[in-house]
């Protein structure tokens, strides 16, 4: 029937695709054709891109020769679809997020931009898709042949050939003009669209034509089927139920997977997807569709049967209408057919082209530094485009098999399927990651090819029947198709089986037993929504700032491309300095940009090899961190070191205090007591809730006499930050008084506090006191010795004026008894005058013998020296020494005791005469002396001619107990000294000219400082 | 009910009304308005699961 030639046949098959190339054009110029609800309708027909040349004529050939089994091939996408508004929902949120571009990026992206998963995923994925297409190119070959009614073979004269390049200029010049795969490729998806829609009404105006033309309906072609004794086996499920119901919902399970993730699936639904709302409409227009063109599959597969040898179910579609005379119609089938086919080869190669470009051909690039990335993707993307089309049509020509028409299809969607453990859980489980999905989809591509490609491979002869009967090398527990001896299930199932268990095992095991790093969590993360197991967010690891930014697109973008996505991801000013998390957004939006074109892995590897450190900076940086580390830890080391001195130096400064020796007291300037320790508190007798709480400011424990001495101090501490130790007196708790001495000084750093130390001196004004009583005594004692020793002159002197009196009271009475009453008169006036004069002189034995406590006064020196010299006056003469006086005039007074004084003077003058008596001839002189001295003193000096001092005793004269006299104390000269110096003098000796010895000693004549301390006050 | 908690009943019930076992009532050789009872029923199924699709679509594009 041959009623259409060559030639008519070509031209309308070269205007039909003319027609499409001008619907894509128009469709990316005209806005008319860019209306919102045109869009819509144009994603949900370019999703039915699903059904392909193996649904348009597959599936009644499916249907009659195995019933209603092609159904799940369309009820499985229906019964996911339910799930779409969530599950492709979120599904397309990610892919826009990443900017993901095909099925194989997606998996990159999620499982840290791996480029190796990339390339394992687009590589065995081309591997199952490549057959399919070729497959459509059969179909078409197979259609052409059968609307010439002559026997064509798949030759350079075959139009397929033609239609393949085609297809493959239409792929090249509307999608893959722009390497950015999210822009929507809005020519292509219309035209897509436009051969879904005359696919539909193709198949529809067949069934109408069929089920009303050729029959009198469905109830007369059913009835008919039913009545059949054969056909009647199709309208069930078969013998045996079990085998058949397991396939069932295995293709079930494989066609949901498969309506998603499909190479040309996956690009038209979620890739170009513009809005979320259009994955809601297709989660019923597109189940609806798929309604539409399987309703009258089984009303045509049974026609045909009834009509047609079974051997040609596939194309009952086309040769219904050209055997039933309707010409017309079957040249609109074949266009259905043809569209189905061309629409399936365009998308897919285009899917498939991205994939190798993306995840094989652009990190080879990389690898070789090639500058202008962007455009090389293009022509790569180009040049896939062509090669896998002519792969398809290679691999055509060489099998061209029936089988396969078929089984072919179920096996790219078993080998689609293995991509859903990874694609699936890696929305749903962060801890999923590259290795796990490295192993499940290995594992899962190798059972597949095992097998199911295998089996195939032993049908067309390629491999020996043995294998599939005895095994590999014999081992029938390895055999393809019952592996490990599980039999009774057909092939899709048996094949499904072990390579879907196999990869979700070895994905979930590894998944658990390995670590994900940093950019893998951060992709969990992105994908899932939350991060993988314990631990924060990593961290970014390079930033970009425009310039490098610039520098970055140019070499890897170049030309006008450059410009554009330079000005597109800097904005209005893209010289304006950009802060940290501005420039790492900058670096995450440059690598989504770039991933849109080149995919995840490539455009992470751009950017972070751009910036990756060299060797030298690692090194540096290695270098820094230890070195921050080190001195980390010196730090540290030196903290506790510090510390632990700190805590010893508090540990003594704690004994000091809490040893209580001394008083210690913290203080500030507001009067109050901070701190006290118990020694200080048993000073004053306070507690030290009594002082601490403020209640007795220190100010008021001194006593009033010593508050004027206390606002001295004040103002010293508050200039020198200190003040000098000095002696006072605290008034105690139960009014008596403490004699202290204290010292203070401001903290460092601080004027307002400070630290005071107190001593007790009590105890050392009672030894202070008792030594001075002992002193006295002493002093005393010497002084009535040496009294003691002018016994006989003091006796005389007392005589002296005792005669006289005795003497004039005689001639008193004799100048009465002559009644010469003027004589007598003057006797007894004379008498009285010498009673005076013992008196005087006992008054001052009296005096000097006396226990008197010191009382100093300004002294006339020659008046003192005289009183003394009248007592040693018979003495000196008893001893026959001249005494001789040479006292100063106008001499100042001094300052002293006047008993001490004398005492001095006289033990002196005993001493010398004393010396003096020893001494056979010679004269005996002694000279008294008095003379204004160097300064302000007065000496007094006290010179005999006896046998004068040897060295030897000169030097210990002075000491307690040295005496040179045999009944002498050997205390005299040493009392005299202490005397002296007293009262601020020197007593000291030297040797006489000619012989002898001088004694002098100095008595200051201005009041000495060294005042009695009572009369002191002081800072507390 | 929550809408996604519902969808994913429809899905499980959808997966369930179309496999083994529930399949076998339908699996016979008898004829429902002249249609063989097993395409029937997977038809009917078909539009319920379109049906519920498009009511699920509705109730989520009038929600903001």
């Amino acid at each position: 029937v041959s009623w259409l030639g060559y030639g008519p046949l070509l031209s309308i098959v070269v205007g039909y695709l003319g027609f499409l190339f001008g619907v894509a054009w128009a469709a990316e110029r005209s806005r008319r054709l860019q209306g919102p609800r045109l869009r819509m309708l144009t994603y949900v027909l370019a999703a039915s891109v699903y059904c392909t040349a193996w649904t348009f004529y597959g599936s009644v050939g499916l249907a009659a020769n195995r019933g209603l089994e092609f159904l799940t091939i369309y009820l499985g996408p229906a019964l996911v679809a339910l799930l779409w508004p969530f599950l492709l929902g979120r599904l397309v949120r990610v892919v826009k997020e990443q900017r993901i571009t095909s099925v194989s990026d997606f998996i990159s992206s999620r499982y840290g931009k791996s480029a190796p998963l990339g390339a394992l995923v687009a590589a065995l994925v081309a591997l199952g898709l490549i057959p399919y297409i070729a497959l459509q190119l059969q179909a078409v070959s197979q259609s052409f042949k059968l609307i010439l009614g002559r026997e064509t073979t798949l030759a350079v004269s075959d139009p397929t050939l033609l239609v393949a390049m085609v297809l493959g200029v239409f792929g090249i010049l509307f999608g893959a003009r722009n390497p950015d795969f999210t822009r929507v490729q809005r020519g292509l998806l219309s035209a897509v669209a436009v051969e879904s829609v005359v696919k539909l009404l193709a198949f529809l105006t067949a069934g109408a034509y069929v089920t009303w033309g050729l029959f009198d309906g469905f109830g007369d072609i059913f009835a008919r089927v039913l009545a059949h004794p054969e056909l009647s086996r199709l309208v069930t499920l078969g013998s045996p139920p079990s085998a058949s119901f397991v396939r069932w919902g295995a293709l079930l399970f494989i066609s949901m997977m498969a309506v998603m993730f499909l190479p040309r699936q996956f690009h038209v639904l979620v890739v170009q997807n513009e809005a979320e709302s259009h994955v809601r409409a297709a989660a019923w227009l597109f189940p609806l569709y798929l309604f539409l063109i399987n309703v009258f599959v089984l009303p045509i597969a049974f026609a045909g049967l009834m009509r047609l040898p079974r051997d040609q179910a596939d194309h009952f579609v086309l040769l219904l209408p050209l055997s039933a005379g309707a010409p017309e119609l079957a040249v609109l089938v074949f266009l259905g057919g043809f569209s189905a086919a061309t629409a399936m080869i365009v998308v897919d190669s285009l899917a498939i082209s991205k994939m190798l470009t993306n995840d094989i051909v652009v990190p080879i690039l990389l690898r070789f530094r090639i500058g202008d990335i962007y455009q090389a993707s293009l022509h790569a993307m180009r040049l896939c485009i062509v090669v896998v089309v002519f792969l398809g049509y290679v691999w055509a020509a060489m099998v061209g098999s029936q089988f396969l028409l078929v089984e072919m299809g179920l096996l790219s969607f078993v080998a689609v399927t293995q991509c859903a453990p990874a694609i699936l859980l890696g929305l749903g489980w962060p801890r999923g990651n590259r290795r796990g999905a490295f192993a499940g989809l290995s594992a899962g591509f190798g059972l597949w090819f095992y097998t199911l490609i295998v089996p195939a491979l032993v049908k067309e002869d390629v491999l020996p029947a043995a294998i599939l009967s005895d095994g590999p090398l014999g081992l029938a527990w390895l055999r393809p198709t019952a592996l490990f001896g599980l039999e009774g299930l057909d092939s899709v199932s048996h094949g499904l089986f072990w390579s879907l268990l196999v990869n979700l095992t070895a994905f979930v095991l590894v998944s658990l037993a390995t670590r994900q790093d940093a950019e893998e969590r951060l992709q969990a993360a992105a994908f899932t929504g939350r991060f993988p197991g314990e631990g924060g967010a990593p961290i970014g690891r390079s930033v970009l700032s425009p310039p490098e930014l610039e520098r970055l697109v140019q070499h890897y973008v170049g030309g006008s491309e450059a410009a554009v996505l330079a000005r597109e991801l800097l904005g209005d000013e893209p010289g304006r300095e950009r802060s940290l998390p501005e420039r790492l957004e900058l670096r995450i939006r440059l690598e989504k940009r770039l991933a849109a074109s080149l995919g995840a892995a490539a455009a992470r590897f751009i950017v972070e090899d751009r910036f990756a450190l060299s060797t030298g900076q690692a090194e540096q940086l290695v270098a820094s961190f230890q070195e921050l580390r080190h001195s980390l830890r010196t730090t540290e080391k030196e903290a506790r070191r510090t510390e632990h001195r700190l805590a010893s130096v508090e540990a003594k400064i704690r004994r000091l205090v809490d040893s209580n020796i001394i008083g210690v007291l913290i203080w500030d300037v507001d009067a109050r007591i901070i701190e006290a320790n118990d020694a200080f508190l048993d000073m004053v007798g306070y507690s030290r809730a009594d002082l601490l709480t403020g209640g007795i400011p220190w100010i008021e424990m001194t006593p009033a006499e010593g508050r004027a001495q206390d606002q001295r101090r004040n103002a010293e501490i508050k200039a020198t930050g200190r003040s000098r130790p000095v002696e006072k007196e605290y008034v105690r708790k139960d009014g008596s008084r403490v004699p202290v001495l204290v010292g203070a000084a401001t903290f460092e750093g601080t004027r307002d506090e400070g630290v005071a130390f107190v001593l007790d001196l009590t105890e050392r004004k009672r030894a202070e006191e008792a030594l001075r009583k002992a002193q006295a005594e002493l002093t005393h004692v010497t002084r009535v010795a040496t009294l003691g020793e002018l016994t006989g002159s003091i006796a005389h002197e007392i005589n002296q004026p005792l005669g006289a009196v005795v003497n004039n009271a005689g001639a008193c009475l004799r100048w009465l008894a002559a009644e010469n009453l003027g004589e007598a008169r003057q006797s007894a006036l004379r008498v009285i005058a010498d009673a005076h004069r013992a008196s005087e002189i006992v008054g001052r034995i009296r005096a000097l013998a006396k226990k008197t406590p010191p009382q100093k006064d300004w002294l006339d020196i020659n008046d003192t020296l005289r009183e003394v010299i009248v007592l040693a006056q018979s003495e000196v003469q008893g001893n026959r020494v001249t005494l001789r006086a040479h006292l100063a005039g106008a001499l100042p007074p001094v300052w002293g005791d006047r008993i001490q004084v004398q005492q001095v003077v006289l033990n002196l003058l005993v001493n010398a005469i004393e010396a003096m008596s020893g001494v056979g001839d010679g004269p005996r002189e002694l000279s008294v002396s008095t003379a204004t001295g160097d300064s302000s003193d007065v000496v007094i000096s006290v010179r005999d001619t006896g046998p004068g001092l040897e060295p030897a005793v000169l030097s210990r004269v002075f000491d307690a107990f040295y005496t040179t006299k045999a009944g002498g104390l050997g205390m005299g000269l040493a009392i005299s000294r202490s005397i002296v110096e007293s009262h601020g003098g020197r007593l000291w000796a030297t040797a006489n000219v000619p012989r002898g010895a001088v004694f002098q000693f100095t008595l200051p004549t201005a009041r000495e400082m060294s005042e009695d301390p009572g009369t002191l006050g002081g800072h507390p | 009910m929550p809408l996604r908690e519902l969808v994913v009943a429809l899905f499980v019930l959808g997966a369930i009304v179309l496999s083994w076992p529930f399949l076998t009532i339908f699996n016979r050789a008898w004829a429902v308005f002249g249609i063989p009872l097993l395409a029937f029923y997977l038809f009917a199924v078909w539009l319920a699961m379109i049906g519920a699709a498009f009511w699920v679509t509705r109730r989520l594009d009038s929600k903001p």
